[in-house]
């Protein structure tokens, strides 16, 4: 048996599950989870890897729309899939009767609990509008390959 | 009963239209209910206007519901590594 460099699998799961601070703003009240929310972006934004924080600019308005969207349920936590840390929201992310009318096509999903709206990650799809209807966004499936979230 | 911007309307008075996006990225469904129009145009969507109504630039019939269904398939990933010491 030789020794071998590595990035700790665990460390990744524990990496999304804030239980390393290599820097010191960290400050954390309680030990249950977080709450995330998924807020949706017009075609016309800018929203990708430059994000820290939610931003409502560019964010879609409309009829039963609330500006930073909806919550994300997060029944599944983070786990290993062989060497991969991987996070998929636990069930489809649901706009009931909505009507939204200008093209959107990118999708927030951020932090609601901590006190800046820490974004998480940004996914694009096609150009939709909605029209008192309603807008589904289905996970992928939660596995090494698939998952929504994957530090590899 | 379909939901629309009517309120509650009876499928057979309108016009369905389905479509389907199917790529690397996701799998898309959608569908769509046009009033008043003829039922033989394939209903090429006008950009709202300012009270949000979607109109076909071919036949003027209303959009009057359109709903969409996205299943994500591209994950975003973050690479771990780590580096030796010289």
């Amino acid at each position: 048996m030789a020794n071998s460099q590595a990035f700790c699998s665990q460390a990744k799961v524990d990496l999304m599950n804030g239980k390393h601070a290599f820097g010191a703003s960290v400050a954390r009240g309680d030990t249950t989870k977080d709450a995330y929310k998924a807020a949706l972006y017009l075609a016309s934004a800018s929203r990708g890897a430059g994000d820290t924080v939610y931003n409502s600019t560019g964010e879609v308005s409309g009829t039963n729309y609330t500006a930073g969207g909806v919550a994300v349920t997060t029944g599944t936590a983070p786990s290993l899939s062989g060497t991969t840390a991987i996070f998929t929201p636990s069930a489809s992310i649901v706009y009931t009767n909505v009507t939204l009318a200008t093209a959107f096509d990118a999708v927030l999903l951020y932090n609601d609990t901590s006190a800046t709206k820490l974004a998480l990650s940004v996914h694009t799809f096609g150009s939709q509008t909605i029209t008192a209807g309603t807008f589904t966004l289905t996970m992928p499936t939660h596995d090494a390959t698939n998952a929504l979230v994957r530090i590899a | 009963m379909i939901t629309t911007t009517k309120g509650e309307m009876d499928e057979g008075l309108l016009q369905k239209r389905e479509g389907e996006i199917d790529d690397e990225n996701e799998h898309t469904t959608w569908v769509e209910y046009w009033m008043n129009g003829d039922p033989l145009c394939t209903h090429v969507k006008y950009a709202p206007d300012h009270k949000g109504t979607a109109w076909c630039a071919g036949c003027g019939a209303e959009l009057v519901h359109r709903s969409a269904h996205v299943t994500l398939k591209k994950p975003v990933s973050a690479f771990g590594g780590a580096a030796s010491l010289q």
